[in-house]
């Protein structure tokens, strides 16, 4: 019984791990895996829990290479998001995409590509604050949409 | 009489069109389709039309196939669109390269040959064999293996035969031709070492790259001023034909739209079409060309953000983007985003 048990919980714990949505709140938790993730880092991993197209500061994102190669180079200059404790979340609101640019592409990119679901995380980091554009979830991890930062 | 005329008119069109398509015939890796503002996982089967992008990673390659048997095969991490322009002989497709290599094997086409595109250049061909390199730095490479190729940048054409080879920086005339007897071109080395050169002198890289930028928004400017001219035109005609309605009747009135309206209307659509083109290409440069050296210098310079260097080279981006947002962003809506 115990092993019957056993298994059923960590095939439940296995589901839920493979479990991938794009529109879901990320709670607290999960904010602060990410920005742990994001301060292994681990390129690979950030790539994968970038959503494609991504914004990052005005830009749009098309590519899994540009976004891999932008997170590498993040790592490789050692950028690193302080601590877990001090960052504030705030949901989307009309005037959201206005912290990464006032074009019509930015605009265009929250109102087709951001679920309705995703929090602007601010957190601070070298030179200033920075913002995370986070929602939905794969395994223990929120997606990420959209980069920019250091705040003037 | 009328209905056989439509008929003809209607199977010309779908002739037309149907030679614009390519179908996808082979897929290795994760390829995607951009289509209608869609990006969806290409599969074997599926039907590239005039304004589809197929967007290969850095593992995957695609194959299409055009109807006449010309084959396309686009290499990893490329981005390839079928587009349209209309130049003084019609409507013509564009196979545009943006970035990536793209390699070409036309047969023997029915109509009209395609234009080839990259961001530093156009080519005619004429039955031939080629691979299109378009580098990350906005340069272009072109490597000839039969046939005659005609390469066309900033006004000045050089023209290739069977193992001749020529590359074009952006913004710039073609470079001097080279055989390519002896030499193994890879791709990967090439654009490597291009995008090396180019980050190596980010602010002079951005100042040729902008210069480029500034060939496709001469060419929407001029187009759109055609535009216009032809609009206002339209608006006259417009209120002579109402007098001659009220004048002469409605019979008068329809000779006087088709000798005089119908033919501005012909023009406004390939100006508009025109227009759309350039715009498109100056979007997927900004996109791809632009935006990757834009992120790469937020990467190098992220823990030194109040560098001059950087500064300097964020305040010249800032130009060309104040740019791009108010001439080419007119033109575009929100399925090419």
């Amino acid at each position: 019984m115990k092993k019957i048990i056993i298994t059923v919980s960590v095939l439940i714990l296995l589901a839920l791990s493979s479990c991938t949505t794009m529109k879901a709140v990320p709670n607290e938790k999960a904010i602060e895996r990410f920005i742990e993730l994001y301060n292994t880092g681990d390129a690979i991993r950030i790539t994968e829990m970038t959503s494609i197209p991504m914004l990052i500061d005005g830009e749009i994102v098309a590519r899994d290479s540009d976004a891999d190669s932008f997170w590498n180079s993040l790592a490789k200059a050692g950028f690193t998001l302080n601590g877990t404790e001090s960052y504030t979340v705030e949901p989307l609101n009309p005037k959201s995409s206005l912290y990464f640019g006032d074009s019509m592409e930015v605009s265009t990119f929250f109102t087709k590509y951001v679920p309705k679901t995703a929090v602007l995380v601010r957190v601070e980091g070298p030179g200033g604050d920075f913002i995370l554009l986070l929602s939905g979830r794969k395994g223990p991890y929120p997606f990420i949409f959209g980069f920019t930062g250091p705040l003037l | 009489m009328k209905n056989i005329f439509l008929i003809i008119f209607t199977i010309v069109i779908v002739l037309t069109a149907s030679g614009q398509n390519a179908d996808l015939v082979y897929v290795d890796g994760w390829v995607d389709i951009r289509s209608g503002g869609e990006v969806y996982e290409a599969l074997p089967g599926d039907v590239l039309r005039a304004g589809d992008s197929v967007i290969t990673s850095s593992d995957s390659i695609a194959e299409l196939e055009q109807k006449d048997r010309s084959k396309i095969i686009v290499k990893p991490d490329s981005i390839f669109t079928i587009r349209e322009i209309e130049t003084d002989s019609g409507k013509e497709t564009v196979l545009a390269t943006t970035v990536g290599a793209v390699s070409f094997k036309f047969g023997k086409l029915f109509g009209k040959e395609p234009i080839l595109a990259t961001p530093s250049m156009v080519a005619g061909i004429r039955g031939t064999e080629l691979t299109v390199y378009a580098g990350e730095d906005g340069s272009t490479l072109i490597a000839v293996d039969s046939g005659l190729v005609t390469v066309e940048s900033m006004g000045v054409s050089v023209d290739l035969v069977k193992d001749e080879g020529v590359e074009v920086l952006p913004g710039e005339v073609p470079g001097e031709k080279f055989s390519l007897l002896g030499r193994n071109l890879d791709f990967s080395s090439w654009n490597a070492e291009k995008y090396e050169d180019l980050i190596a002198e980010p602010i002079l890289g951005l100042e040729h790259l902008g210069k480029q930028l500034g060939e496709y928004i001469k060419k929407i400017d001029s187009h759109n001023d055609l535009f216009n001219n032809l609009k206002s035109e339209k608006e006259a005609a417009k209120e002579d034909l109402q007098k001659i309605i009220d004048e002469k009747g409605k019979d008068q009135g329809r000779i006087f739209f088709n000798e005089n309206i119908h033919p501005i209307d012909l023009k406004t659509n390939r100006l508009f079409l025109n227009i759309r083109y350039y715009s498109l290409s100056s979007l997927s440069f900004r996109r791809y060309i632009l935006g990757r050296l834009y992120l790469d210098m937020k990467g190098r310079f992220i823990m030194d953000s109040k560098n001059p260097e950087y500064i300097q080279f964020l305040s010249i981006y800032q130009e060309k983007m104040s740019l791009f947002e108010d001439k080419v962003v007119p033109f575009l809506d929100v399925n090419d985003i």
